[in-house]
């Protein structure tokens, strides 16, 4: 299976370089030179993933990520320059999951977009419970549904992958870096906020659910799910 | 190390002067005012004498009694004493007076037949004794003993006035010196603190301007300083944010093709091989300098945000080593929470690896020391150590190991290191390692312990 990334750049040579070379490693790259090229292209075709370049002309990157948020499920990657530490706190409030360094170097984005995928649609991983649940929280692995009570929760993809390893670990407790590596495919250094981004909307999702005891922060710990 | 700051020592200096002055002044005072009294005094006795004399000398024509003779003399000295010497016998009038009181020179003198005064203590007490001969051959003369208790009395009281106004002045001084150092040093202080603040990267900060024109050209010649430092450093961050963006996005480009001529690499004539290969190594270390630049232009802009969070040092250590390809059991670092920024930890291990590596052929241990506070990592390998030449300036900027010009590196990791475990809470140190090669100290903040 062949996956369909959005790559949204306004530099026609980076787009140029970076698509030859996703296209090296079996992707098929949809070019979007600026954000409004990349709100329309959401509608047209099916999307498993978005890589978004935080600066834009026109709509800027973090708007093009609020805007996709709000309609897709896919996981959102952004682009920024190394180190500018409120860019990335901005783009996982708007709704991105990961992120990436600018420059990026093609063998690395491969290993990070395979890494989130296999999470987001990991049909093929081993999943001996296929559902589960913790008190009204159920998961349904094969189907890739999460419900309260009977209703359906409605989670993006990364969210629904942290919810899964709480559920699926519970009543254990775990910490960021496991949340890191087991969702993000990260080892022990990926950026803990990643993890506290997620666990924060679906915090909000189950709340709306009447769930507000639910999702514990263990401090020092980690986190974990009680009936 | 001084011991007085310069404001103690103006105070000590006016009350010094103060006390000192007032000293002078109250001792002064003091003693002319005596002299001056106690000669008015005097004179005033001699004056009261003299008339008794002479009644007591007119009365002697008229009685031989001498009795007579003294108490009429006696009667012009309201409160004084008075003797009569006639005959070789004394007679005494008032209380408490003995002949043997009287002074032996006045007695003298008198007995030359000439008159004297003289001050003495009486029972006790001081008096001015004057005697006058009552004629001009014979042993007969009168004496009046005038007490001067009373200016005794009013010099005290002078005394401790002058004592109290010595004090005050000294207070005055002190105060004075205290006020006039807070109004002078006040806006120095201000001034130095601003400078702190300024030095700790809040370029926002404005010493404020005092009123006395002496002072306000300080402060305002060290706030128009600060201004045009401020410019300096914003342009100067600008130029890097525009230098650093405008290199990153060719620099994409230029590493995706080197990738992309590096994955056909197999498809490509030896030449070509050998010139993909140059190309990607130096794309990479071209990357790692243009970082390097980044990193240390937005220190010193002073727009570091460090992101903290506490994790174990040994899980830390032992993943930065793996991902280094470091031989795990060269690590020496037990389970314990340290306060770190991930991103900028990592860069600071795989300096002081690379480092290692280029100059002493790589680390030989990873050890540790716990205090309460902290715990220090310790980066040992077995090269030949850091010269003493290099040991003072290897953590400055673009400074690099004299015997190691030809090797390649931004010359910015140590600084970047020193930087990065600033914002963490923490520092870097050289030693020298057990194998004798070089020791990097890194010490970190301890967190609260995982329990």
């Amino acid at each position: 299976m062949n996956f369909r990334v959005l790559f949204v750049e306004d530099d026609s040579k980076i787009r140029q370089v970076i698509s030859a070379s996703l296209s090296d490693e079996g992707f098929e790259v949809v070019e979007a030179p600026t954000g409004e090229f990349a709100i329309a292209e959401v509608d047209l075709t099916a999307l498993d993933l978005a890589i978004i370049d935080l600066r834009l002309p026109g709509i800027n990157g973090i708007d093009v990520v609020r805007n996709l948020r709000q309609r897709t499920t896919m996981p959102l990657v952004i682009l920024t320059a190394h180190g500018e530490s409120n860019d990335v706190v901005t783009g996982l409030e708007a709704g991105a999951d990961d992120f990436l360094y600018k420059p990026i170097a093609a063998k690395e984005l491969v290993a990070r977009l395979r890494a989130i995928l296999r999470r987001a649609t990991d049909s093929a991983t081993p999943d001996p419970a296929v559902a589960v649940s913790v008190g009204s929280v159920s998961i349904d692995a094969s189907l890739h549904e999460a419900s309260v009570a009977g209703a359906r929760l409605h989670l993006t993809r990364t969210e629904f992958g942290v919810l899964r390893a709480l559920v699926q670990a519970s009543p254990a407790t775990l910490s960021r870096q496991e949340l890191l590596e087991a969702v993000w495919g990260y080892d022990y250094l990926g950026d803990s906020r990643l993890v506290d981004m997620q666990i924060y909307r679906i915090r909000q999702k189950l709340e709306a659910h009447g769930l507000k005891e639910s999702l514990l922060t263990v401090r020092g710990v980690g986190f974990k799910i009680v009936p | 190390m001084p011991t007085f700051t310069l404001r103690k020592k103006t105070v000590l200096l006016g009350a010094a002067i103060a006390s000192l002055l007032s000293l002078l002044a109250s001792v002064s005072t003091f003693l002319l005012a005596r002299e001056y009294m106690l000669r008015q005094r005097d004179d005033v006795a001699v004056a009261q004498v003299r008339a008794a004399a002479r009644i007591a000398s007119s009365t002697l024509l008229r009685s031989d009694d001498p009795l007579t003779v003294l108490l009429a003399g006696a009667q012009v000295l309201p409160g004084a004493r008075a003797a009569l010497h006639q005959g070789g016998t004394w007679l005494v009038s008032g209380v408490g007076l003995a002949p043997e009181d009287l002074p032996v020179d006045l007695v003298r003198n008198l007995e030359t037949g000439s008159a004297a005064r003289q001050r003495a203590k009486v029972q006790f007490e001081t008096a001015i004794i004057v005697g006058f001969p009552l004629q001009t051959q014979g042993d007969t003369w009168f004496v009046g003993v005038v007490s001067l208790e009373e200016l005794e009395r009013t010099l005290l009281t002078l005394r401790g006035a002058l004592a109290i106004g010595a004090i005050l002045a000294i207070v005055g001084g002190g105060a004075v010196g205290w006020w006039l150092s807070r109004r002078v040093m006040e806006p120095l202080h201000d001034i130095s603190s601003t400078a702190e603040q300024i030095s700790g990267g809040d370029l926002t900060k404005r010493a404020k301007e005092p009123r006395e024109p002496d002072l306000a050209r300080i402060a305002q010649t060290f706030n128009e300083m600060t201004d045009s430092l401020r410019v300096r450093i914003d342009r100067e961050a600008r130029f890097g944010a525009v230098v650093s963006h405008e290199l990153r996005s060719p620099l994409t480009v230029i590493k995706g093709a080197a990738d992309l001529i590096a994955a056909r690499r197999e498809d490509l004539p030896p030449r070509a091989q050998m010139g993909s290969d140059l190309l990607s190594e130096r794309v990479i270390m071209f990357e790692k300098i243009l970082n390097d630049l980044i990193e240390i232009n937005r220190y010193q802009s002073g727009t570091v945000e460090p992101l903290l969070e506490e994790l174990s040092a040994r899980s830390l250590v032992e993943t930065l080593s793996h991902r280094s390809g470091i031989d795990p059991r060269i690590i020496e670092v037990p389970e314990i929470a340290v306060v770190v920024d991930v991103r900028r930890f990592q860069q600071v291990f795989e300096n002081l690896n690379s480092n290692a590596k280029l100059y002493a052929g790589g680390l030989v241990a990873i050890r540790s020391k716990v205090t309460s506070s902290h715990i220090e990592l310790y980066f040992d390998d077995a090269g030949v150590g850091v010269s003493v030449a290099d040991s003072s300036r290897i953590f400055e900027p673009f400074v690099r190991g004299v015997q190691h010009s030809a090797v390649s590196g931004s010359g910015l990791g140590l600084s970047i290191t020193v930087e990065h475990l600033r914002v963490m809470g923490g520092n870097v140190q050289l030693g020298t390692s057990p194998e004798g090669g070089a020791r990097f100290v890194v010490v970190l903040r301890r967190g609260e312990d995982f329990s």
